[in-house]
């Protein structure tokens, strides 16, 4: 039985290392954007969210979690790589509810471009046609549901112009997302410490639901502790 | 000049053009029978007719008399390309024109040649002409009008303005009337009076103004002149013998026809920024499409990746038989050189960027892409202003900066609801709302932050009635539930009404 596990843990490893050198494309390397979190890290084979690739993070009405979340990546992104950010919203998708640029900080404020699109066939349209120029280091676009053809055609094209690709979709608290080849999939929903993010599915993941506090000041994120103590590198930095 | 028959006047009578200023009425031009009857220009309108009282007089018209002058710029395009116009004194109600003839006389067959040729050829303006020629644009300036003999065309011999000027009054210097007045008391009656003085006694009693003029007509400091410069017309087009009635031919045509036009813009270092097409049905009908650039462009492949979308809706009818391809708008374009480093960077290229929001301005109109400038004003709903993407918009000014960020005191919600939400609430505890109705959804306050005061600017909206909740005080609140609600609420009190609430927003998570 040993040696079953033992063979099992070597072919998991073997697969992700296949995984992560798939991932360069041509001579330009992927990154990877860590968390910071090791237990969120831990569940995601690659150690992280990578790019070039599509990423979905499902949101509720009521709280800006996902929101949040789709800009500390993108935040992140601009970390890897230079670029800017494009956020791609049509009126219909999103309730009657905007992104309020105000609340961005200064430095995402002047390198997101925004696109406005009128028609519902287009977002997917501009969606892959700024992946594509190349000219973004993330692409965030406000969507339904994408289903399996879309969501291969939107990560060859984040392959193709090398950026992170993340499909901000708007669904209902008890809906299951439907299936989609996104490497990663988030549900943000807003708990009384923070942020909950849950890892519903993707690429070599293991599902799972964190309670995470995000510092609008570091850009950090941190878990918070089960105890309900607060985030414990807080308090070794107070300390 | 081309006038109504009606219009004309009988070049017998005397006649002058006036001007109205705050002293009073001033002629500007006379004719040559006025003149013989002793008028001058910036005579009194009054004193003119006390002299000779069957005066014809017209009001001037400058406007008119500007664009006289540019028509017969471009007249002369036949003569040099080097035209400029010069109305520097209005007050003298005559024009003129330089031609710069540098090293081009030969081609009329030599110096008088052209100047009998000049001569006849503006005879068509039917105005009186005084022709002068010299080495500096002020030479020929003051042997056009000072020369002795009036109308003969004067013509300065080459490497001898010093000694043909000489004799010419101080006038011709084009000084300010006051300083010629003083020098004329001063003795100084010729241009060739002021040769033996020092440069350095005539700057310092009069400032450098003599002596820039005297060096401007004897050569010896250069003289900018403002050369007009019509615009250029970059255009091609094509008849077909046979219409063009399907798609892939006229896309073909469209090919084509962009290469030629993209091959003279390289030729000329020009950008395009705005391109017309115009097609031409058999049933003489036209349709036309207009396609905007970013950033000046040269590339066909680009420009026809921009039509490609748009050509479909081209109707071709019972056939297309002719295209015209023009640019309607270009810039010079500066090639710029590439990084240096071997880093295959695509965000650095400037180009790649104007090409894709050309792309996405082509397709979703040019109001869908931008940027977020900052308005200044309180209530949170003004705050972000749309500002076009730089250059989508060929009309705005591209150079607007936009403001520096400024942090906020208190953190702001996420995402904004645009117009905000009636919401209901259902109880209170001390004046800070406990529960309350959205979207028929009941949601207990776990914690609730405020109030924060914020009030429309007094000098904004002066057209809304005391009514409105637009025009009351704001009290912000931030509701969050235990259901991961986080809302922004709003209560809007007015003098008059009774204190309404609204969901304006909500934020990422509660406070920290």
């Amino acid at each position: 039985m040993p040696d079953t596990l033992r063979r099992l843990d070597y072919a998991r490893r073997l697969l992700t290392d296949i995984e992560r050198s798939r991932h360069t494309t041509g001579n330009r390397a992927g990154w990877i954007i860590p968390l910071a979190i090791p237990a969120i890290d831990s569940c995601i084979s690659m150690g992280g969210i990578n790019a070039p690739a599509l990423h979905e993070i499902h949101g509720r009405i009521g709280n800006g979690v996902a929101t949040g979340f789709a800009l500390w990546l993108a935040r992140q992104a601009l970390t890897h790589r230079n670029g800017s950010v494009f956020w791609i919203s049509a009126p219909h998708v999103a309730d009657s509810d905007t992104l309020y640029l105000p609340a961005l900080d200064g430095e995402l404020q002047d390198r997101l471009t925004l696109i406005e699109v009128r028609h519902r066939r287009d977002i997917l349209w501009a969606f892959e046609e700024v992946l594509n120029s190349g000219q973004a280091a993330a692409v965030i676009a406000e969507t339904t549901e994408i289903n399996l053809t879309t969501a291969r055609r939107l990560q060859l094209a984040s392959e193709q112009g090398h950026c992170l690709a993340i499909a901000l979709c708007r669904s209902g608290a008890d809906v299951k997302p439907a299936n989609s080849v996104a490497r990663t999939r988030w549900r943000g929903t807003s708990c009384r410490e923070g942020w909950l993010l849950e890892l519903v599915g993707g690429r070599g993941v293991r599902p799972g639901a964190w309670k995470v506090q995000h510092n609008a000041t570091t850009f950090s994120l941190h878990l918070v502790s089960p105890t309900g103590d607060g985030p414990l590198s807080e308090r070794y930095d107070a300390a | 000049m081309t006038q109504p028959e009606q219009n004309r006047i009988d070049p017998d009578l005397p006649f002058a053009v006036t001007r109205r200023d705050p002293l009073g009425i001033f002629l500007t031009g006379c004719n040559r029978k006025a003149r013989a009857l002793g008028l001058r220009p910036t005579m009194r309108l009054t004193d003119a007719r006390a002299s000779v009282p069957e005066l014809v007089t017209r009001t001037a018209n400058p406007e008119a008399e500007r664009q006289l002058l540019q028509e017969m710029a471009r007249f002369g395009e036949r003569y040099a390309p080097w035209i400029a116009i010069d109305d520097s004194d209005p007050a003298q109600g005559d024009g003129g024109l330089w031609l710069d003839m540098s090293g081009g006389t030969h081609l009329f067959g030599g110096e008088k040649a052209l100047m009998t040729d000049v001569g006849r050829s503006y005879q068509v303006f039917r105005c009186t002409r005084r022709l002068g020629l010299a080495d500096t644009p002020a030479a020929a300036f003051a042997a056009a009008r000072y020369a002795p003999g009036a109308g003969i065309p004067s013509l300065l011999q080459s490497g001898a303005t010093r000694q043909a000027v000489a004799g010419f009054p101080l006038d011709a210097l084009r000084l300010v009337p006051a300083t010629i007045r003083v020098l004329n008391r001063l003795g100084f009656r010729q241009i060739g009076d002021l040769y033996p003085v020092p440069r350095a006694s005539m700057t310092i009693r009069f400032g450098p103004d003599v002596m820039l003029r005297l060096d401007q007509i004897l050569g010896r400091h250069r003289e900018h002149l403002a050369f007009e410069h019509s615009p250029r017309i970059y255009e091609v087009g094509h008849v077909w013998p046979e219409p063009l009635g399907t798609a892939d031919s006229i896309e073909r045509a469209v090919q084509v026809l962009l290469w030629r036009l993209c091959q003279t813009l390289r030729g000329n270092g020009i950008g395009l920024r705005r391109l017309g097409l115009r097609f031409q049905r058999v049933n003489n009908m036209t349709v036309s499409l207009i396609s905007a650039t970013s950033a000046p462009c040269q590339d066909e492949t680009h420009l026809m990746r921009l039509l490609r979308d748009r050509l479909p809706g081209v109707d071709a009818g019972f056939g297309i038989e002719a295209i015209q391809i023009r640019a309607f708008q270009t810039q010079r374009l500066c090639p710029e050189q590439g990084s240096l480093t071997d880093l295959p960077d695509d965000a650095t290229d400037p180009d790649a960027c104007h090409r894709l929001i050309d792309r996405l301005a082509g397709r979703l109109g040019t109001h869908s892409v931008y940027r977020f400038a900052r308005c200044q004003s309180y209530l949170p709903e003004r705050i972000p202003v749309r500002q076009p993407y730089p250059g989508v918009s060929p009309e705005k000014s591209d150079s607007k900066e936009l403001p520096a960020a400024v942090p906020l005191p208190v953190p702001r919600p996420i995402r904004l609801i645009q117009p905000a939400e009636d919401i209901e609430v259902l109880s209170f505890d001390a004046d800070k709302p406990r529960q309350v109705r959205w979207r028929r959804l009941v949601l207990q306050a776990a914690s609730v932050q405020g109030p924060e005061r914020l009030m429309r600017e007094w000098w904004r909206d002066f057209h809304l009635s005391p009514w409105d909740h637009r025009s009351g005080r704001r009290d912000y609140y931030r509701f969050d539930d235990h259901q991961g609600h986080s809302l922004w609420l709003c209560r809007v009190s007015g003098k008059q009404t009774a204190s309404r609430w609204f969901v304006q927003g909500w934020f990422e998570g509660p406070p920290p």
